[in-house]
């Protein structure tokens, strides 16, 4: 019975809880049936695929081991202020940007020697951009002249008669300088950086190759071009030869063939076409034969004519499983002699024609990058990626003539370079002889001046450190207690001041150079008086070495720092100690004031910081780097490891034994006295932001840190290594926030007015909707399974349009969230789409040469305005009555396209603004409407009178430029910068204030929030970026 | 209903039910008895209707005898006898059974309770859509899924969107994964079909009775299952198979012509044209380089041997490398078409690396696909903490493969398989970059003795 009294209890509990579950759960599914869509807020994470596959994992974030870092001791902020009436870049994070400023081996560009074999030509790159042209006179291993091109060589030629050399300057322009000197001539025709020049083989022209796609043929007696042709698709011009007196041939670096080209002396006629062997790579060519390489490291040489391959006899050998000893070939134009070397040392040239016959030696350089030769080839000019110049002679092959000494373990400097006082200098050794003043803003070899080699002199002796004063006066101090102090002045007999037996380690010139304040070795401070030279005042007032000497900039203080961890605050006037300084717990090695002369701060060995105030002594500020930062390491140093190839290592001895080897070695602070910026011995530059009082960014340099300053109104950072490089760290703001969701490459970045919404699109075919301040989704737009390609934002956020790879325009409605839908008009695809101030009226320029203005509201077009090219850019002036436009040339962005404002009512012509040489990517509006700033392909950038149409200034950027736009209320001019950085200027000079690279491997759109402070990119990896210029 | 379809049953129903009944169950019998109780609705059915029946006969058996409790019992009537081993079994049983319909009636809408479950989802990413019968569409989010799975029954319809995954267990315990943007319907006639009008499915399917095959239809081809693991895509102009485990039947419904799939190869299958079979490589889950030996054959990057984590003697730092956007500074593994490593749900890429400020950090993996041996899809993990509280410290990183985010999307053909064939570190030119002492791959995060 019980039994059956269980089942039947079972089973009317069954159906009592189904009746009453049953109830419940109609309720519940129909809420779920009339549910609104589920709001993506804040769902910015990437959900696994299959979540039930991998219960286990899930969403994992990144996690990584627990860091060792132990964060700086900070305390109380030394530094407080207001908020200056204008935003500045970020706090002070310098690790924008780096550009060298300063090569301590420069670059080679380009090489070549005359037909005649009297002159070598080398033009250096010395700095980012700016390049040293030398041309060399073989009989006597001296430079017959330099020329200095800011925006460096590209390309160079001898004439037939050896009188004159030509050569490509990165101004676009065609330089021809009399040999041995003379007053060179600047010839401008191209709007592009030339690739190549030829001369005839008479010499009455001149043939030139610009990127520009045009070859022109220039009278050499004129100076006029009588001959031009367009060279159709080429990217970058490689070579260009006359192959006869009527016929030449040109390549470009993206087709694999020759094109031939007839000239009778007035037309440039292309002839025909010849291709070249499938993956043949070009080293170098002579008027009728390329030789090159393939994949296979077969070399090849190719008859320009007809395509055809020839034996070579260059066979490379296997140096490892995985590379080969690539060969650097060099050829004679007359006797196509042939020449290779090889990294084992070998150089081996063979006779022209059969190859037959072949000499082999070994040079004294390893690694060799350029070798050129004369008409015949009997002399050969080689390069080596040391800096080392020499010219080989095949009839005296013994005695190989050094024009350059390469830079060696032998020759590196002993004693660290410094900057000098104003900031335009660095004063370096270059050889134990031999002091360098080098121009910061070039890169330049202002002064060489050598140490005098008098008879008292101990050959052992050494200069210990170096001080570059005011008026061109430098400062050796050696280590056998003797100051050298030379004047640029080659003819002035250096003064020799005796101080004592130790080795002076630390000097200082006072700001009225009236003393220069001397340590040395064992403690002692020394005070010498310029005016007769000779020490006034001798005291040993600290027990270890002092390593550094400053005074303040009111010349009223001066300070000493020492091995034994203490620092000297020294009164000027008495030359005599007022407080010694006592914190540290390592020796003290570097020292500087601030600007106002209050504060004083001190580093040391172990990576200590210590700020003092002036006046009493005391400290305010203690901070420590990181270990890592400031000590090297059990094994060797990371720097050691990672030097540059051809740079001498520390670990060969080069370096004194008692440089600093850990800690802190420099210290700087900005004129504003915000930054602290300090150098180490590991290779690291930290800085911190003493208002805040925290830590900012940290750069790694590859060698020791010698030296710091700011630069340019403390815009960037100048940093010097041990050996003598000097590399420029432009102000960043601070690391951008990333919104992540998108799943291809973004093309569409936009911020409203404010930066607080942004709005994406990208090829995953999604229009993403942002909150900026919250870093969060707020909603994910289906574009109709179409990519979004480009886009533009209403100045209120609140409305956007799109559009893809075709004609259509998508409207939004960004209040509503949804597409008012897509909109026909344009016959070709659509480039550029722009919003009226008022977000009323909407542009979009086409490849069917025409822009349109659009009614957002009702979607339909007022005007269409034609034009005779291509449109790839709009933009409203800022009270939306002018249209600007810029059209791209049908051939190429290579050629100028036309830049015009347009009257928005009427959709007539204003102006017409013309200067710029290609194509203009870009251009804003002042905020009144009164200037517009234009940026172009070729890193041109011009400012215009809007009233009148004139060019009021234009400047140039090594890169090309697009996507300008103004913030923080205009103050700033922020552009994109080819090669994934970013420049922001001031607007009124374009002096540049910041350059920072995103994080990608491209930008594919770039915006402003013009009354924000924020910048906004979205890249190819499907991240959106947003950086502030305040630090939030 | 599917019963209305079966004529008789399976001869293993037969057997457990009339064991049960006469208690003669062995232990694998009880076992197999619990699974088939859990897993399988119809037989569920069979089992409470047999309960029903012992009740009845157990009830009529008592009342039979109550007047003459001390006579015999009818000697031509077998009577099962309810011992306590039954009772508690049954008892069980029953509580399953209860529970079963309790959730049944919980989850689902009106009329379920006539309709016998196919099988239930158990598993949403997103919001997924069901269409059932001629309600209006119901949207289940994982949030209605957190206390029951939900029932499906034949005639459903599942749609995933672009944002959403689903993952559904049919009565066979056979698996079914839906990707996004994939629609299945549970057809009803002819029973065991699932039609794919489009989208990307997953499936591990439950042996089969021979004749009773499983079967995918898309609007290109019918795939015939007996009992194996594949993935499937059905697109507008095509469909594309991809066996991992086991064979399938292919048959392209416009000519009815037929081939067979079997694991590690690929079809594609169109309205015209060969039906040809391609093999796709199957590398194992696990990949691992440490670079103590020199920078292995293939890879980019410069041999370091020096300023290492602890008992590492060597890494591989980067060199500059050109790609279609610019220079980069790369450490990179070699291309391997055949495959690195398998990309599982739960694979992880571990690295022990260096990155010198103010450098930043990206790593690719690229992959080919089954039917494509380049590889044509890259994936990208951009992370801020791979690169930002760096100060040049060694660290070991791991990352989840389902943080990479695809990064080509919509500039390649949706196509199936992700075979990882290159492994890239990259960061900006000019700057030291990256180095690499040690990566690796493995399943679930297993810990890894790193530096």
């Amino acid at each position: 019975m019980k039994r059956h009294l269980f089942f039947g209890s079972v089973a009317i509990s069954l159906v009592a809880i189904a009746v009453v579950f049953r109830g419940c759960h109609g309720t519940e599914t129909k809420d779920v049936a009339t549910s609104e869509p589920v709001s993506e807020t804040s769902s910015v994470t990437t959900a696994p695929i299959l979540a039930d596959v991998a219960p286990s994992v899930g969403r994992m974030p990144i996690v990584t081991t627990p860091s060792s870092t132990v964060p700086p001791k900070v305390q109380t902020p030394i530094y407080s202020t207001k908020k200056p009436a204008s935003l500045a870049i970020g706090p002070g994070s310098f690790n924008g940007h780096h550009e060298p400023v300063v090569f301590h081996v420069a670059g080679l560009r380009v090489l070549s020697i005359s037909p005649d074999g009297r002159f070598v030509v080398a033009g250096r790159q010395v700095s980012r951009s700016g390049a040293l042209l030398q041309v060399w006179d073989v009989a006597t291993g001296q430079p017959t002249c330099e020329l200095y091109e800011p925006l460096g060589v590209t390309a160079v030629a001898f004439d037939p008669s050896s009188q004159t050399v030509a050569y490509g300057a990165g101004d676009h322009s065609l330089v021809l300088q009399p040999l041995p000197s003379g007053q060179a001539s600047r010839w401008n025709g191209h709007r592009l950086s030339i690739g190549d020049i030829a001369f005839s083989s008479d010499g009455k022209w001149l043939a030139s190759f610009s990127h520009d796609s045009r070859i022109l043929i220039w009278d050499m007696a004129s100076a006029a071009v009588i001959g031009e042709a367009i060279d159709e698709g080429t990217r970058f011009a490689s070579q260009v030869r006359f192959a006869g007196p009527e016929q030449l041939w040109t390549r470009s670096n993206n087709n694999s063939s020759v094109r031939w080209y007839d000239f009778n002396g007035k037309a440039l006629m292309f002839r025909n076409e010849v291709n070249l062997p499938e993956n043949f790579n070009v080293i170098t060519a002579d008027n009728s034969q390329l030789y090159g390489w393939q994949p296979d490291h077969t070399h090849q040489i190719v008859d320009a004519a007809t395509g055809r391959v020839l034996p070579s006899p260059i066979v490379e050998r296997a140096a490892t499983d995985e590379s080969t000893l690539r060969a650097v070939v060099g050829v004679a134009a007359s006797s196509h002699d042939l020449a290779a070397h090889t990294s084992d040392g070998r150089l081996t040239v063979w006779t022209g024609g059969t190859f037959d016959d072949s000499e082999t030696w070994s040079l004294s350089m390893s690694n060799v990058n350029a070798i050129a030769a004369d008409q015949m080839g009997r002399k050969w000019a080689v390069h080596g990626a040391d800096g080392g110049l020499l010219v080989f002679d095949r009839d005296h092959p013994d005695t190989p003539q050094w024009l350059e000494q390469p830079t060696s373990v032998s020759t590196a400097p002993l004693a660290a370079p410094r900057f000098g006082p104003n900031g335009e200098t660095m004063v370096s050794m270059k050889d134990a002889e031999t002091v360098l003043i080098s121009e910061i803003e070039t890169g330049l070899t202002r002064r060489r001046l050598s140490l005098p080699r008098t008879s008292d002199v101990v050959d052992e002796t050494s200069v210990t450190i170096l001080l570059k004063g005011r008026h061109e006066t430098v400062y050796c101090g050696n280590s056998a207690g003797r100051i050298e102090i030379l004047k640029s002045d080659a003819q002035t007999t250096p003064t020799v001041i005796t101080v004592g037996k130790a080795a002076i380690a630390a000097m200082a010139e006072s700001p009225d150079q009236r003393y220069l304040l001397v340590g040395d070795a064992d403690g002692s401070t020394h005070w010498i008086d310029l005016r007769v030279s000779s020490v006034t005042k001798s005291q040993q007032n600290q027990a270890g070495r002092i390593t550094a000497a400053e005074f303040s900039a009111d010349g009223r203080s001066a300070s000493t720092a020492s091995g034994d961890y203490t620092v000297v605050l020294w009164d000027v006037a008495s030359q005599s100690p007022r407080h010694t300084l006592r914190g540290h717990e390592q020796g003290v090695q570097a020292i500087s004031f601030s600007r106002d002369s209050q504060q004083l701060v001190s580093g040391d060995a172990k990576g200590s910081l210590i700020v003092w105030n002036v006046s009493t002594g005391k400290h305010v500020w203690i901070a420590t780097l990181h270990n890592y930062l400031a000590q090297p390491h059990t094994s060797p140093s990371s720097s050691r490891q990672e030097l540059p190839p051809g740079l001498p290592r520390e670990s060969e001895g080069q370096l004194p034994d008692d440089a600093v080897n850990s800690g802190i070695t420099s210290i700087a602070l900005s004129g504003d006295q915000r930054v602290l910026a300090v150098g180490t011995a590991t290779g690291y530059t930290q800085t911190f932001d003493l208002e805040h009082g925290t830590q900012l960014s940290a750069v790694f340099h590859r060698l020791p840190v010698s030296d710091l300053m700011f630069a340019e109104d403390d815009a960037s950072l100048l940093v010097a290594t041990r050996l003598g490089d000097v590399s420029r760290w432009w102000r960043a703001p601070d690391k951008p926030r990333l919104l992540s969701g998108h799943e291809g490459s973004v093309r569409f970045a936009a911020l409203d007015i404010s930066g607080n919404r942004a709005v994406t699109g990208g090829t995953d075919r999604q229009l993403k909707i942002w909150d900026v301040e919250q870093g969060s989704l707020v909603r994910s737009l289906d574009n109709a399974g179409e990519a979004i390609t480009c886009g533009t934002l209403s100045a209120d956020g609140q409305r956007a349009v799109t559009c893809g790879y075709g004609s259509g325009l998508m409207f939004w409605d960004l209040v509503e969230m949804k597409s008012l839908g897509k909109r026909y008009g344009h016959k070709q695809r659509v480039w550029s789409l722009a919003f009226s101030p008022d977000g009323e009226t909407v542009a979009s320029g086409s490849d069917d040469r025409s822009v349109k203005t659009w009614v957002f509201s009702t979607q339909k077009t007022i005007h269409t305005i034609e034009h005779d090219a291509p449109v790839h850019f709009v933009r409203f002036s800022p009270d939306g009555t002018k249209l600007l436009t810029s059209t791209i040339d049908p051939r190429s962005w290579q050629f100028p396209g036309r830049l015009q404002l347009w009257d928005t009512s009427t959709g007539k012509p204003l102006w017409e603004f013309k200067g710029h040489r290609i194509t203009v990517n870009s251009a804003v509006f002042s905020e009144k409407g009164d200037e517009l700033t234009s940026c172009g392909a070729d890193g041109q950038v011009c400012r215009w009178n809007v009233a009148t149409g004139e060019c009021i200034s234009d400047t140039f950027r090594p890169h090309g430029l697009s996507h300008a736009g103004l913030i923080s209320d205009g103050q700033f001019l922020v552009m994109r910068r080819f090669n994934n950085g970013v420049f922001i200027d001031r607007v009124d000079t374009l002096a540049r204030m910041s350059e920072f690279d995103a994080p990608t491997r491209s930008i594919g759109d770039l915006n402003v929030a013009s009354q924000g402070h924020r910048i906004i990119a979205g890249t190819e990896e499907g991240a959106v970026y947003i950086w502030s210029l305040d630090h939030e | 209903m599917r019963d209305s379809h079966r004529s008789e049953l399976p001869d293993e129903w037969s057997d457990l039910l009339n064991a049960m009944a006469e208690e003669t169950l062995t232990d694998e019998q009880e076992r197999r008895l619990a699974d088939l109780l859990r897993s399988d609705s119809e037989f569920r059915l069979e089992y409470v209707r047999l309960c029903q029946l012992q009740t009845l006969l157990a009830m009529q058996s008592y009342a039979a005898a109550e007047p003459s409790q001390q006579g015999k019992p009818p000697p031509n009537r077998r009577i099962p006898v309810i011992t306590r081993r039954t009772f508690r079994l049954t008892a069980a049983v029953m509580s399953i059974v209860a529970v079963v319909i309790v959730i049944g009636f919980l989850s689902w809408g009106p009329g379920s309770g006539t309709n016998s479950s196919l099988g239930e989802i158990t598993g949403i990413v997103g919001q997924v859509e069901i269409l059932r019968d001629d309600q209006p569409p119901t949207l289940i989010r994982a949030d209605d899924l957190t206390q029951t799975p939900l029932p499906l029954q034949p005639g459903d319809t599942i749609r995933t969107d672009r944002k959403s995954s689903a993952t559904f267990i049919l009565s066979d315990r056979t698996e079914i994964g839906m990707h996004p943007e994939t629609t299945l319907i549970l057809t009803v006639e002819p029973p065991g079909h699932l039609t794919m009008p489009r989208g990307h499915a997953t499936a591990r399917v439950t042996p089969q009775k021979p004749g009773h095959a499983l079967i995918f239809v898309t609007p290109r081809a019918e795939v015939r299952v007996l009992g194996t693991e594949l993935e499937l895509l059905a697109l507008a102009d095509h469909t594309e198979v991809a066996v991992k485990e086991g064979r399938v039947r292919v048959t392209r419904i416009s000519d009815r012509h037929s081939v067979d799939v079997s694991a590690a190869e690929f079809l594609l299958i169109a309205q015209t044209g060969d039906l040809t079979i391609k093999e796709w490589p199957r590398p194992p889950d696990d990949w691992s380089e440490n670079f103590e030996q020199g920078l292995p054959r293939g890879w980019t990057g410069r041999f370091v041997h020096d300023v290492l984590p602890a008992e590492s003697h060597g890494a591989a730092q980067a060199v500059p490398m050109l790609n279609p956007q610019g220079r980069n500074m790369d450490v990179a593994s070699p291309s391997r078409d055949t495959g690195l490593f398998s990309w599982q749900a739960d694979s992880v890429l571990h690295a022990t690396l260096k990155v010198q400020p103010p450098a930043w950090l990206h790593i690719y993996v690229y992959a080919r696909t089954y039917g494509q041996s380049q590889e044509v899809m890259t994936y990208c993990c951009v992370n801020p903490d791979l690169w930002q509280s760096s100060r040049g410290e060694w660290r070991t990183v791991h990352i989840p493969l389902s943080e990479f985010q695809r990064v080509n999307v919509g500039q390649v053909e949706q196509t199936l398989g992700r075979i990882p064939t290159r492994v890239v570190f990259s960061g900006p030119i000019d700057h030291v970059g990256v180095t690499v002492d040690r990566v690796w791959v493995d399943r679930h995060g297993s810990p890894v003795t790193g530096n």
